[in-house]
Protein backbone atom coordinates (compact mmCIF):
# COMPACT_ATOMS: atom_id res chain seq x y z
CA UNK A 1 0.00 0.00 0.00
CA UNK A 2 1.17 3.50 -0.80
CA UNK A 3 2.09 5.03 2.56
CA UNK A 4 2.38 8.58 1.24
CA UNK A 5 -1.06 8.98 -0.28
CA UNK A 6 -2.06 12.64 -0.14
CA UNK A 7 -5.78 12.79 0.52
CA UNK A 8 -6.10 16.59 0.44
CA UNK A 9 -6.19 17.03 -3.36
CA UNK A 10 -8.47 14.01 -3.77
CA UNK A 11 -10.86 15.43 -1.19
CA UNK A 12 -10.71 18.93 -2.66
CA UNK A 13 -11.40 17.73 -6.20
CA UNK A 14 -14.35 15.61 -5.09
CA UNK A 15 -15.90 18.37 -2.99
CA UNK A 16 -15.39 21.09 -5.58
CA UNK A 17 -16.80 18.87 -8.33
CA UNK A 18 -19.97 18.13 -6.36
CA UNK A 19 -20.59 21.77 -5.44
CA UNK A 20 -19.87 23.05 -8.95
CA UNK A 21 -21.83 20.44 -10.87
CA UNK A 22 -24.76 19.98 -8.50
CA UNK A 23 -25.16 23.46 -7.02
CA UNK A 24 -23.15 25.76 -9.32
CA UNK A 25 -21.17 27.01 -6.33
CA UNK A 26 -17.46 27.68 -6.19
CA UNK A 27 -15.71 26.65 -2.99
CA UNK A 28 -12.79 28.60 -1.57
CA UNK A 29 -10.42 26.95 0.92
CA UNK A 30 -10.18 28.53 4.37
CA UNK A 31 -8.07 27.76 7.41
CA UNK A 32 -9.75 25.43 9.87
CA UNK A 33 -9.09 28.13 12.49
CA UNK A 34 -11.61 30.28 10.67
CA UNK A 35 -14.34 27.66 11.02
CA UNK A 36 -16.39 28.39 14.16
CA UNK A 37 -17.01 25.75 16.83
CA UNK A 38 -20.74 26.13 16.21
CA UNK A 39 -22.17 28.01 13.23
CA UNK A 40 -24.72 30.57 14.50
CA UNK A 41 -27.55 29.19 16.60
CA UNK A 42 -27.68 25.71 15.13
CA UNK A 43 -25.19 22.86 15.58
CA UNK A 44 -23.40 21.45 12.56
CA UNK A 45 -25.08 18.97 10.28
CA UNK A 46 -22.55 16.17 10.08
CA UNK A 47 -22.90 13.35 7.58
CA UNK A 48 -20.68 10.29 7.48
CA UNK A 49 -19.95 7.59 4.92
CA UNK A 50 -17.76 4.71 6.02
CA UNK A 51 -15.12 3.21 3.75
CA UNK A 52 -14.35 -0.49 3.97
CA UNK A 53 -11.36 -1.94 2.14
CA UNK A 54 -9.45 -5.22 2.34
CA UNK A 55 -6.36 -3.50 3.77
CA UNK A 56 -7.78 -0.37 5.35
CA UNK A 57 -10.98 1.19 6.57
CA UNK A 58 -12.01 4.73 7.17
CA UNK A 59 -14.67 7.37 7.00
CA UNK A 60 -15.62 10.57 5.22
CA UNK A 61 -17.24 13.28 7.36
CA UNK A 62 -18.87 16.31 5.85
CA UNK A 63 -19.76 19.06 8.30
CA UNK A 64 -22.00 21.82 6.92
CA UNK A 65 -23.67 24.79 8.55
CA UNK A 66 -27.44 24.59 8.62
CA UNK A 67 -27.75 27.96 6.87
CA UNK A 68 -25.69 26.70 3.94
CA UNK A 69 -27.57 23.41 3.83
CA UNK A 70 -30.80 25.37 3.75
CA UNK A 71 -29.59 27.36 0.73
CA UNK A 72 -28.44 24.21 -1.05
CA UNK A 73 -31.80 22.62 -0.33
CA UNK A 74 -33.65 25.57 -1.82
CA UNK A 75 -31.44 25.55 -4.89
CA UNK A 76 -32.65 22.03 -5.73
CA UNK A 77 -36.22 23.35 -5.93
CA UNK A 78 -39.42 21.67 -4.83
CA UNK A 79 -38.62 22.18 -1.14
CA UNK A 80 -41.20 22.11 1.59
CA UNK A 81 -42.43 24.94 3.83
CA UNK A 82 -43.48 22.46 6.50
CA UNK A 83 -40.86 22.55 9.31
CA UNK A 84 -40.77 18.78 9.89
CA UNK A 85 -40.50 18.05 6.18
CA UNK A 86 -37.84 20.70 5.84
CA UNK A 87 -35.87 18.97 8.61
CA UNK A 88 -36.17 15.68 6.80
CA UNK A 89 -35.08 17.32 3.52
CA UNK A 90 -31.96 18.78 5.18
CA UNK A 91 -30.99 15.44 6.71
CA UNK A 92 -31.60 13.63 3.42
CA UNK A 93 -29.65 16.21 1.43
CA UNK A 94 -26.81 16.18 3.94
CA UNK A 95 -26.48 12.40 3.62
CA UNK A 96 -26.67 12.44 -0.17
CA UNK A 97 -24.13 15.24 -0.34
CA UNK A 98 -21.65 13.20 1.68
CA UNK A 99 -22.48 10.18 -0.47
CA UNK A 100 -21.68 12.13 -3.65
CA UNK A 101 -18.36 13.36 -2.25
CA UNK A 102 -17.41 9.93 -0.91
CA UNK A 103 -18.39 8.32 -4.22
CA UNK A 104 -16.10 10.62 -6.17
CA UNK A 105 -13.33 10.08 -3.65
CA UNK A 106 -13.89 6.33 -3.83
CA UNK A 107 -13.42 6.44 -7.61
CA UNK A 108 -10.20 8.47 -7.25
CA UNK A 109 -8.88 6.13 -4.56
CA UNK A 110 -9.75 3.11 -6.71
CA UNK A 111 -7.80 4.67 -9.59
CA UNK A 112 -4.85 4.93 -7.17
CA UNK A 113 -5.17 1.25 -6.35
CA UNK A 114 -7.16 1.47 -3.11
CA UNK A 115 -10.55 -0.16 -3.37
CA UNK A 116 -13.18 0.71 -0.78
CA UNK A 117 -16.82 -0.18 -0.40
CA UNK A 118 -18.97 2.75 0.70
CA UNK A 119 -21.61 2.51 3.43
CA UNK A 120 -24.94 4.26 3.26
CA UNK A 121 -24.64 7.73 4.82
CA UNK A 122 -25.62 8.58 8.39
CA UNK A 123 -26.41 12.10 9.59
CA UNK A 124 -26.40 13.77 12.99
CA UNK A 125 -26.23 17.25 14.48
CA UNK A 126 -23.39 18.07 16.82
CA UNK A 127 -20.31 20.10 17.70
CA UNK A 128 -17.41 20.47 15.29
CA UNK A 129 -15.40 17.33 14.63
CA UNK A 130 -11.86 17.11 16.00
CA UNK A 131 -8.59 16.68 14.15
CA UNK A 132 -7.37 13.31 12.90
CA UNK A 133 -5.64 11.01 15.38
CA UNK A 134 -2.05 9.83 15.14
CA UNK A 135 -3.33 6.30 14.61
CA UNK A 136 -4.79 7.32 11.27
CA UNK A 137 -2.76 6.00 8.35
CA UNK A 138 -4.01 8.83 6.18
CA UNK A 139 -6.16 11.79 7.10
CA UNK A 140 -7.32 15.03 5.61
CA UNK A 141 -8.94 18.03 7.32
CA UNK A 142 -9.95 20.90 5.07
CA UNK A 143 -12.13 23.95 5.59
CA UNK A 144 -14.16 25.60 2.85
CA UNK A 145 -16.40 28.56 2.31
CA UNK A 146 -18.84 29.57 -0.38
CA UNK A 147 -21.69 32.01 -0.72
CA UNK A 148 -24.01 31.14 2.15
CA UNK A 149 -21.78 29.45 4.68
CA UNK A 150 -18.88 27.23 5.65
CA UNK A 151 -18.14 23.53 5.71
CA UNK A 152 -15.37 21.11 6.53
CA UNK A 153 -14.44 17.79 5.01
CA UNK A 154 -12.59 15.27 7.13
CA UNK A 155 -11.31 11.94 5.96
CA UNK A 156 -9.86 9.27 8.22
CA UNK A 157 -8.28 6.06 6.98
CA UNK A 158 -6.62 3.48 9.20
CA UNK B 1 -47.28 16.58 -35.60
CA UNK B 2 -45.57 16.88 -32.23
CA UNK B 3 -44.24 13.76 -30.56
CA UNK B 4 -45.44 13.13 -27.00
CA UNK B 5 -42.93 14.06 -24.35
CA UNK B 6 -41.20 11.05 -22.79
CA UNK B 7 -42.34 10.31 -19.27
CA UNK B 8 -39.91 9.13 -16.60
CA UNK B 9 -40.96 7.66 -13.27
CA UNK B 10 -38.31 8.06 -10.56
CA UNK B 11 -38.67 5.70 -7.60
CA UNK B 12 -36.31 6.46 -4.72
CA UNK B 13 -36.82 6.93 -1.00
CA UNK B 14 -34.41 9.89 -1.04
CA UNK B 15 -36.26 13.06 -1.95
CA UNK B 16 -32.88 14.62 -2.75
CA UNK B 17 -32.22 11.97 -5.41
CA UNK B 18 -35.71 12.42 -6.86
CA UNK B 19 -35.20 16.18 -7.01
CA UNK B 20 -31.80 15.78 -8.65
CA UNK B 21 -33.26 13.42 -11.25
CA UNK B 22 -36.15 15.81 -11.92
CA UNK B 23 -33.69 18.69 -12.25
CA UNK B 24 -31.65 16.63 -14.70
CA UNK B 25 -34.39 15.34 -16.99
CA UNK B 26 -37.22 17.91 -16.85
CA UNK B 27 -35.13 20.56 -18.67
CA UNK B 28 -34.49 17.96 -21.40
CA UNK B 29 -38.13 17.73 -22.32
CA UNK B 30 -39.16 14.85 -20.05
CA UNK B 31 -42.24 14.65 -17.90
CA UNK B 32 -41.33 13.46 -14.43
CA UNK B 33 -43.46 11.55 -11.95
CA UNK B 34 -42.18 10.32 -8.60
CA UNK B 35 -42.64 7.69 -5.95
CA UNK B 36 -40.87 7.11 -2.63
CA UNK B 37 -40.98 3.29 -2.58
CA UNK B 38 -41.87 0.30 -4.72
CA UNK B 39 -45.47 0.14 -3.61
CA UNK B 40 -46.07 3.77 -4.53
CA UNK B 41 -44.06 3.18 -7.68
CA UNK B 42 -46.41 0.43 -8.87
CA UNK B 43 -49.42 2.64 -8.27
CA UNK B 44 -47.91 5.61 -10.09
CA UNK B 45 -46.70 3.40 -12.95
CA UNK B 46 -50.20 1.97 -13.41
CA UNK B 47 -51.61 5.48 -13.53
CA UNK B 48 -48.96 7.27 -15.56
CA UNK B 49 -47.69 4.53 -17.91
CA UNK B 50 -44.12 5.91 -17.95
CA UNK B 51 -41.74 5.35 -20.86
CA UNK B 52 -38.90 4.62 -18.45
CA UNK B 53 -38.55 3.88 -14.74
CA UNK B 54 -35.44 4.87 -12.77
CA UNK B 55 -35.69 2.52 -9.83
CA UNK B 56 -33.74 2.57 -6.60
CA UNK B 57 -32.80 -0.84 -5.26
CA UNK B 58 -32.87 -0.34 -1.50
CA UNK B 59 -36.11 1.24 -0.25
CA UNK B 60 -38.48 0.79 2.67
CA UNK B 61 -41.98 -0.72 2.26
CA UNK B 62 -41.13 -2.38 -1.07
CA UNK B 63 -37.62 -2.63 -2.52
CA UNK B 64 -36.73 -2.12 -6.16
CA UNK B 65 -36.30 -5.80 -6.98
CA UNK B 66 -39.77 -6.65 -5.66
CA UNK B 67 -41.28 -3.77 -7.60
CA UNK B 68 -39.49 -4.96 -10.73
CA UNK B 69 -40.87 -8.48 -10.25
CA UNK B 70 -44.39 -7.10 -9.80
CA UNK B 71 -44.00 -4.94 -12.90
CA UNK B 72 -43.11 -7.98 -14.96
CA UNK B 73 -46.24 -9.75 -13.71
CA UNK B 74 -48.43 -6.87 -14.88
CA UNK B 75 -49.53 -7.28 -18.48
CA UNK B 76 -49.83 -3.52 -18.97
CA UNK B 77 -46.41 -2.66 -17.52
CA UNK B 78 -44.21 -5.67 -18.17
CA UNK B 79 -42.45 -4.08 -21.14
CA UNK B 80 -41.68 -0.76 -19.41
CA UNK B 81 -37.89 -0.25 -19.52
CA UNK B 82 -36.26 -0.05 -16.10
CA UNK B 83 -32.83 1.25 -15.11
CA UNK B 84 -31.87 0.17 -11.63
CA UNK B 85 -30.12 2.71 -9.41
CA UNK B 86 -28.16 0.85 -6.81
CA UNK B 87 -25.68 1.64 -4.08
CA UNK B 88 -22.41 -0.24 -4.34
CA UNK B 89 -23.62 -2.76 -1.78
CA UNK B 90 -26.50 -3.69 -4.08
CA UNK B 91 -24.37 -4.60 -7.07
CA UNK B 92 -24.51 -8.30 -6.17
CA UNK B 93 -28.24 -8.16 -6.92
CA UNK B 94 -27.70 -6.99 -10.47
CA UNK B 95 -27.95 -10.53 -11.82
CA UNK B 96 -31.35 -10.90 -10.23
CA UNK B 97 -32.42 -7.57 -11.75
CA UNK B 98 -31.21 -8.75 -15.16
CA UNK B 99 -33.24 -11.94 -14.86
CA UNK B 100 -36.27 -9.78 -14.14
CA UNK B 101 -35.63 -7.75 -17.27
CA UNK B 102 -33.97 -4.58 -15.98
CA UNK B 103 -32.53 -2.85 -19.04
CA UNK B 104 -29.50 -1.40 -17.32
CA UNK B 105 -28.11 -0.34 -13.96
CA UNK B 106 -26.07 2.46 -12.50
CA UNK B 107 -24.20 2.64 -9.23
CA UNK B 108 -25.03 5.54 -6.92
CA UNK B 109 -23.73 8.14 -6.44
CA UNK B 110 -24.01 8.44 -10.20
CA UNK B 111 -22.34 10.80 -12.64
CA UNK B 112 -24.94 12.76 -14.60
CA UNK B 113 -23.24 12.11 -17.93
CA UNK B 114 -23.28 8.34 -17.45
CA UNK B 115 -26.94 8.32 -16.49
CA UNK B 116 -27.84 10.60 -19.41
CA UNK B 117 -26.06 8.27 -21.82
CA UNK B 118 -27.91 5.24 -20.49
CA UNK B 119 -31.30 6.97 -20.56
CA UNK B 120 -30.66 8.32 -24.08
CA UNK B 121 -30.33 4.73 -25.30
CA UNK B 122 -33.92 4.12 -24.27
CA UNK B 123 -35.85 7.36 -24.75
CA UNK B 124 -35.30 10.45 -26.85
CA UNK B 125 -34.00 13.35 -24.82
CA UNK B 126 -33.68 17.01 -25.75
CA UNK B 127 -30.83 18.25 -27.96
CA UNK B 128 -28.40 19.13 -25.19
CA UNK B 129 -28.33 15.70 -23.63
CA UNK B 130 -28.41 13.91 -27.00
CA UNK B 131 -25.16 15.58 -27.98
CA UNK B 132 -23.72 15.08 -24.53
CA UNK B 133 -24.75 11.44 -24.35
CA UNK B 134 -23.31 10.65 -27.78
CA UNK B 135 -19.95 11.92 -26.63
CA UNK B 136 -19.91 9.93 -23.41
CA UNK B 137 -18.76 6.38 -22.96
CA UNK B 138 -20.41 4.32 -20.23
CA UNK B 139 -18.25 3.35 -17.27
CA UNK B 140 -16.57 0.00 -17.69
CA UNK B 141 -18.06 -1.32 -14.46
CA UNK B 142 -21.59 -0.65 -15.60
CA UNK B 143 -23.37 -1.65 -18.73
CA UNK B 144 -26.54 -2.81 -20.34
CA UNK B 145 -27.93 -5.96 -18.89
CA UNK B 146 -28.50 -8.99 -21.10
CA UNK B 147 -32.01 -9.49 -22.36
CA UNK B 148 -33.57 -12.25 -20.27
Amino acid sequence: MNSSLDLDPIAADALRDVFASRFERQLVPVSLDEIPEAPGDAPWLISTVNLEGSQARGSVHLQVSESLMDLLNKSLGDCSNDPSERESELVDLSGELCNMVAGRMGAALAAAGHLFTLSTPTVHRGPALGKGADADKWSSDTGWTCVGGTLTLKIRIQ
Amino acid sequence: MTAALPKILTVDDSKTVRRILAGLFAPLGCLICEAANGEQGLAVAALEKPDLILLDYNMPVMDGLTMLKRLREDAALRHTPVILLTAEAGVKNIAAAARLGARDYIVKPFQDEVLLAKVARIITLGPRSTVQAANEQPEASEGPLPTP
